[in-house]
């Protein structure tokens, strides 16, 4: 494997968790985005979040049969917190999903390449 | 000598330009009444703001009063502001749900001075706590130099009070009632169960205002019958009183009240009551007795509080669906005559058309028969008054499950779609529950619609809401409130039947029935067509917003200007809007602190087109509420 390639990719999912987090916070916190102190940005939040970690933990193991399920959550996370941003109209959530799918294709493809 | 023109042109331009701050400037716009004229056209003149501009439009200033509250046990319910601001005096003028009127600058929002009015509501666990909709505001046609009240402010409270206020000054006006206040729930004295609420602005005619109120309903059925009062704007005298029931009834039977703002037409001396419904609200086997007034609009003389002309909306209503708002008045051009018209929205979606002179239909109405009641006691309306030519804003059917909902609750909806009643439109209250298509909720509420009156085109927003009403004898009701307390349902004590309301729903609280929930709809009055009809607003769910055409409950009404333009709030996802008069597209839309569930009000003020909106909530519509006024207007 391409060892300049994974932490890459994985560091721009960290990112993306990172940015989606603060964003998440943003919202909570802000009346003018006009979905402060509700359950969807508490969600959006939390999945951010559980990006942020899941990417630490790709970033950790490398390869392995773990780091395949958490790729496949990431997967998973990237979808379901970009299908609740786009219903929040996150604008900065819906950006910072977007650097995650980003970095989730730059994480497979840095995998395959290992392979 | 050949300087003076100068110097007068120099010290007049001087002049002009002092009296500027205070004065504004000729052609400035007033927005004077809760409705924006007495005629509740809601329509300005304004010019400035365009459909090519708009999109440019920006805060210009907001005011925070701090006047909220969560509500909560011991601190009593949410706050509900929902009023609209006056601009008049060459300042805005606008009340809170803590009954405290604010004088602010047009042009920067500055707070110039603050009334409190001394009230029980501002005990924070009355019950009476926390809901405004407005003030009105009277000037004396020959001022006298020097005296003070020549213009006067009006703030009603939930006790009954009314409080004359002083609009240079902000103090009460010694000579109205007494100090300042008038006791309006003296007048109080059959079935004294609450006292008057004074939620709504008061009707102004010359030196009469004329005051209706609101009260507690579904809870006694002997509440205190309905009446209007007209007394003097200056000494707050009473010069006449209008009951809206027979004098037989009056002592069994509550409410039917004007709880909803009134309009005016000054040249015809002819003041327009949208009269409620009586209690029990759905059960009438106590009312038999015809009541031509109520669930009414109905015409009353000004000066002498006669009646000029009624025309009863729905017959023997036991829906609850009161007339609730302010009739418009506008002339409108129909085979080649112009004629004095009234267009009155209805909580069951029905926009009637009325010669405002005669109460005659100028588009046809038909008396459509009605299903019959199944409740022993009770003898409904074998017909209802329906227009034939303006089309409804609300489906006369169930518009059908929502499949979405039906799937996601396991099949809910549809088993308990199939075990309640459902006929259409004014099928009664049942012992199994009625599918209740346009019930109290609306359809239009209070905030009606706006005129175009130069094009004489009509815009009205409307909700599309189910709710199932469940009639329940007294004896179980009674078990069930020994169980559940105040959750049982509407009390209605003294009648044999109390009821159950609740929307339909699913065990995750989403709509059993197909959207839209909510729609905007414009009407060529000339002809009685429907122009266009689109879904409006969106419907927000933990902050999740749903599909535009999924449209959204509505409460507050829309203003129109001159350049084609109609301003709205009122939609569940706390944003203004402005929409295209011609086509109904949204050309723009900002968020706001809540939902601003009242009629903005537009003005100019030294050549500055504002638009204002209270972006207050209510509890009705979305758990989100504010204390926020805020203005839009055009970059510099």
């Amino acid at each position: 494997m391409s060892k300049h390639m994974r932490p890459r990719g994985a560091g721009l999912l960290l990112l993306a968790g990172l940015l989606g987090s603060v964003a998440a916070g943003y919202d909570y916190v802000t009346p003018a985005t006009g979905i402060d102190h509700t359950g969807g940005v508490i969600l959006v939040l939390v999945s951010c979040m559980l990006l942020l970690l899941a990417a630490l933990g790709i970033l950790a193991m490398g390869q392995g049969l773990l780091a395949g399920i958490l790729t496949v959550l990431i997967f998973l996370d990237i979808v379901g917190t970009g299908t609740a941003a786009w219903f929040l109209e996150s604008e900065l959530v819906m950006a910072a999903m977007m650097i995650a799918t980003v970095g989730f294709f730059y994480w497979i493809t840095s995998r395959r390449m290992a392979q | 000598m050949k300087k003076r023109p100068f110097i007068f042109a120099a010290t007049a331009l001087i002049g002009a330009a002092l009296l500027l701050p205070v004065r504004g400037i000729a052609g400035d716009e007033d927005w004077s009444d809760f409705n924006g004229n007495a005629k509740a056209q809601k329509y300005s003149t304004a010019a400035q703001i365009t459909p090519d501009n708009v999109k440019t439009l920006a805060v210009a200033w907001s005011v925070h009063t701090g006047d909220l509250s969560e509500g909560g046990t011991g601190i009593g319910p949410k706050t509900a502001w929902q009023s609209t601001p006056l601009f008049v005096n060459n300042m805005v003028y606008f009340s809170t749900p803590f009954y405290r009127i604010f004088a602010v600058a047009p042009d920067t929002g500055k707070v110039k001075w603050v009334y409190a009015a001394k009230t029980i509501s501002n005990d924070p666990k009355s019950k009476f706590h926390g809901r405004n909709r407005g003030i009105a505001y009277w000037a004396a046609a020959n001022p006298i130099a020097g005296q003070p009240c020549q213009k006067i402010l009006y703030i009603g409270t939930v006790e009954g009070h009314l409080h004359a206020i002083d609009a240079d000054t902000g103090q009460l006006c010694q000579s109205f009632g007494d100090h300042g206040i008038l006791n309006v729930d003296q007048w109080n004295t059959i079935n004294h169960k609450f006292p008057f609420e004074l939620n709504q602005s008061v009707s102004i005619y010359k030196d009469t205002i004329i005051i209706g109120w609101a009260g507690v309903d579904w809870t006694w059925e002997d509440s205190p019958p309905g009446s209007v009062f007209g007394v003097d704007a200056r000494t707050g005298q009473k010069k006449w009183e209008f009951q809206t029931e027979p004098e037989n009834m009056r002592s069994k039977i509550g409410t039917t009240n004007v709880w909803a703002a009134m309009s005016v037409d000054v040249q015809n001396g002819l003041v327009y009551l949208p009269v409620s419904s009586p209690e029990n609200n759905f059960w009438g086997g106590n009312r038999k007795q015809e009541m031509p007034y109520a669930t009414s609009v109905t015409a009353l003389h000004a000066e002498t509080g006669e009646v000029a002309w009624a025309r009863q909306l729905v017959h023997h209503d036991i829906w609850d669906i009161d007339t609730n708002a302010a009739p418009t008045l506008v002339d409108i051009q129909k085979d080649g005559k112009q004629i004095p018209a009234l267009v009155q929205t209805t909580k069951q979606g029905f926009v009637f058309v009325l010669n405002r002179l005669t109460g005659e239909p100028i588009y046809p109405l038909e008396e459509r028969p009605v299903p019959k009641s199944d409740v022993p006691g009770e003898l409904a309306a074998l017909t209802q008054p329906v227009p034939t030519v303006m089309q409804p804003t609300t489906p006369w059917n169930f518009p059908g499950l929502s499949t979405i909902a039906d799937i996601a609750s396991g099949g809910q909806c549809s088993r308990d779609y199939a075990s309640y009643r459902d006929e259409g439109k004014f099928t009664p209250p049942s012992l199994k529950g009625t599918v209740t298509e346009t019930p109290t909720t609306g359809g239009m509420e209070w905030g009606g619609g706006a005129v175009d009156p130069t094009t004489q085109t009509y815009v009205v927003n409307s909700s599309n809401v189910i709710q199932i009403y469940k009639l329940i004898p007294r004896h179980e009701f009674e078990a069930l409130y020994a169980k559940v307390g105040a959750a049982a349902g509407a009390t209605e004590y003294e009648s044999p039947y109390a009821a159950q309301i609740s929307s339909f729903l699913n065990l995750w609280g989403m709509p059993c029935w197909k959207p839209p929930y909510g729609t905007l709809s414009s009407y060529d009055l000339k002809t009685g067509k429907l122009l266009w009809r689109h879904p409006f607003g969106q419907v927000q769910q933990w902050g999740f917003y749903m599909p535009e055409s999924w449209g959204s409950v509505t409460i507050g009404g829309p203003a129109i200007t001159k350049t084609g333009l109609i301003f709205i709030g009122a939609s569940m996802d706390s944003r203004v809007r402005a929409i295209d008069l011609k086509s109904g597209d949204v050309l723009w839309k900002h968020q706001v602190d809540a939902p601003a569930v009242s009629t903005p009000a537009v003005y100019t003020y030294r050549g500055k087109e504002y638009v204002v909106f209270a972006a207050g909530g209510n509890g009705i519509l979305s758990p989100r509420i504010g204390d926020q006024l805020v203005a839009f207007a055009l970059p510099n």
